[in-house]
């Protein structure tokens, strides 16, 4: 309470200034005539009696200094004062400010913008309800030990009639399909899953409804739920569209409904899943990948457990088929992010690179203008500045570049967020959740700061520590002539930059793409009347260069 | 700061409780709270008065006194200080801290 009373009187005081200094001097005046008056009363002549009571009190201007710094808050003012200065001071070296603010932009931009997409990207937990119970099951086989399979039918089957850490599970297989007769053909990233499919996710469709039991028996016909991105590009973003009627793989379709915007497993297009009964009861066919939830409270080690001893059962039950397979587990948030997670690694390291090559650019900057003002800082010194006044001030100006460079460098961010969203390969997963967000600012501004403090430090130490004597003769020569220190740092700084420079150079190698190699793409088409026999394997196994759809329509037309 | 005539420095801090405990007696302006200190402690303690008008402000701020112009005997205006509730309060924890100082110091004499 007292505190914050103190808190409120300062801020009085601080806004009644002039009234405050005013009494001050006043009551001050009064009191030096009080006491003259009882000087000439002991007996002292009148100049006299007002001498000595003048010097009795003591430097009057000195103790109003002091009392005013009781009104307000002096710390921050002088702090203001350090900013105020340090403005004028960056408008008055237009070149270095320019300069020295745009190359640190360039670095923080950088930084910031690969740092939103590293947020989103692998940092955010996936979109779906309680994302950190989702799981996908594999199948591993002695045949193929490397690699993860699909689940069969009966396998599956088996599984959910057994399994107890699940509290649901569901099917889907990869179903590539031709959207015709909405403009432009396309090929759409589809999938067929089973109806529970969006209630495991914890998805619901923003518009129409979901799939229901009977919609794999097709008795509403075929069904397709859309996502955002495709009802936005295909059908601008048609407010009827449930129930209307689309072409896929050249059979009537009916839209069922949309997804919400935050869906993206990669997938434009869901339908109900179908099964022949060849894949129904085959059970080395490990086609189907599986969804599944976590019961609450599940580990990930409790479910893998259960599905070691499934799998040992199957292997008995089964031999012929199963022999040494093994059930895996694994969370679907790791594995969604994880092939984007070296790259997005490396990329965040070499922009931190650029940003500490930014830094000791500007840092050599400052310290270059820190020998022009040698003769302002002994100044400053000599009126009685402590070293300690002297760095914060120094330190305010390279903070308040960096805050500069840092709100240029957002701006560099999101063209670069847009940029790498358009540029970005297909297979970076979460994209569309890629935005600018507070936290970005949040990180723009922590960074700035370091950055300030980075470039700033050095030269501020180094600078503030002159020679007063030296350094106020005029001459030019000042401390630079002999200053040794000052010339290790900058070779120091040249050093790192060099060193950093190499060290970014090194890591992008690798790194580079081969020509042509990310153009091509493969291709299906629907079966279907083609005008040549064998049209339609010969088109399957054709690898299209840029534009997919254009030759799609050539074959189909 | 309160200087003895001698040149022994007195405790920090002492000022302020010198002056809320000066203005025990009621409202007095600044001259006459230093005319005070110096009157009862029979010369012996003479505030420099230097001190004197920041250790006030420093009062103001901390809300112990309160200060209003009025008019003095000879009908000038001056400015006089009065103490608040929560400065009796402050008074009486520095009075306390001061005693047990001072009776600190008293043993350690003796014994010694």
């Amino acid at each position: 309470m007292a505190r914050l009373g103190e808190f409120w009187r300062r801020m009085v005081f601080s806004f009644r200034r002039s009234r405050m200094d005013r009494d001050l001097a006043e009551e001050i005046r009064d009191h030096l005539a009080r006491k003259a008056e009882k000087n000439a009363a002991s007996g002292m002549a009148a100049d006299e009696a007002r001498y000595a009571a003048q010097r009795q009190l003591g430097n009057s201007t000195l103790q109003q200094e002091q009392s005013r710094l009781s009104w307000g808050f002096p710390v921050l003012e002088s702090l203001l004062q350090d900013v105020g200065y340090g403005m004028r001071g960056l408008r008055r070296a237009p070149g270095f400010s320019t300069v020295a603010t745009l190359t640190l932009a360039l670095g923080i931009g950088a930084t910031t913008a690969i740092f939103s997409i590293v947020n989103a990207i692998l940092l955010r937990p996936l979109p779906f309800k309680d994302s950190e119970r989702l799981v996908h099951v594999w199948t591993k086989t002695p045949i193929f030990p490397d690699v993860n399979l699909g689940v069969s039918k009966p396998d599956f089957d088996d599984i959910r009639s057994q399994a107890r850490s699940f509290e649901a599970m569901a099917l889907y297989r990869n179903l590539p399909m031709n959207l015709s007769g909405a403009g432009e053909p396309e090929q759409l990233a589809g999938a067929g899953v089973t109806p529970g499919f969006l209630a495991l996710l914890g998805i619901h469709p923003q518009q129409g409804r979901d799939f229901q039991a009977d919609d794999e028996r097709l008795k509403n016909g075929n069904v397709v739920l859309i996502s955002h991105g495709l009802w936005q590009r295909k059908f601008g973003g048609d407010p009827n569209i449930a129930g209307r009627p689309v072409t896929l793989d050249q059979k009537p379709y009916t839209v069922a409904g949309v997804l919400p915007r935050e869906f993206d497993l990669g997938y434009d297009a869901l339908v109900p899943l179908t099964i022949n009964d060849e894949e129904a009861k085959t059970r080395r066919d490990w086609l189907f990948s599986v969804y599944a939830r976590l019961n609450r409270g599940t580990g990930l080690q409790v479910a893998q457990a259960e599905l070691e001893n499934i799998s040992a059962r199957l292997s008995a039950q089964y031999p012929k088929e199963d022999a040494g397979i093994h059930l895996k587990a694994s969370l679907l948030q790791g594995e969604t992010v994880e092939n984007a997670k070296t790259g997005l690694t490396v990329l965040l390291g070499a922009v931190g690179f650029l940003l500490m090559i930014a830094c000791a650019n500007v840092s050599n900057l400052i310290l270059a203008r820190g020998t022009q003002r040698q003769r302002e800082i002994s100044v400053r010194a000599a009126l009685g500045a402590s070293r300690g006044r002297i760095i914060r001030q120094l330190m305010v100006e390279s903070l308040l570049l960096a805050l500069l460079g840092g709100g240029a460098g957002l701006f560099i961010a999101v063209f670069g967020i847009d940029g790498f969203k358009a540029f970005a390969p297909a297979e970076v997963p979460r994209l569309n959740e890629l935005r600018v967000e507070p936290a970005i600012a949040w990180f723009g501004l922590v960074i700035s700061s370091l950055a300030g403090i980075l470039c700033g430090l050095a030269p501020a130490l180094q600078t503030s520590r002159s020679d007063l004597v030296f350094a106020l003769k005029d001459r030019i020569a000042g401390s630079v002539a002999r200053g040794t220190p000052r010339s290790f740092l900058r070779s120091f700084l040249v050093v790192s930059e060099v060193a950093l420079a190499l060290v970014l150079l090194a890591g992008s190698a690798p790194h580079g793409a081969k020509p042509g190699a990310d153009a091509s793409r493969r291709s299906w088409l629907p079966h279907g009347p083609y005008p040549h026999r064998g049209g339609e394997s010969a088109a399957d196994t054709l690898l299209l260069r840029p534009s997919p759809p254009d030759v799609c329509a050539a074959f189909a037309g | 700061m309160v200087r003895p005539a001698s040149k022994n420095e007195l405790l920090p801090g002492t000022l302020d409780m010198l002056i809320l405990q000066t203005l025990t007696r009621g409202a007095m302006h600044g001259y006459g709270i230093a005319q005070h200190i110096q009157v009862m402690s029979d010369d012996v303690l003479q505030v420099e008065e230097g001190s004197l008008y920041p250790a006030l402000q420093r009062l103001l701020v901390k809300g112990w006194v309160k200060a209003q112009w009025g008019t003095s005997d000879n009908n000038r205006r001056a400015r006089y200080y009065t103490l608040t509730a929560s400065g009796k309060k402050q008074l009486g924890t520095e009075a306390d801290n001061f005693a047990r100082m001072i009776q600190a110091i008293a043993r350690v004499m003796q014994t010694a």
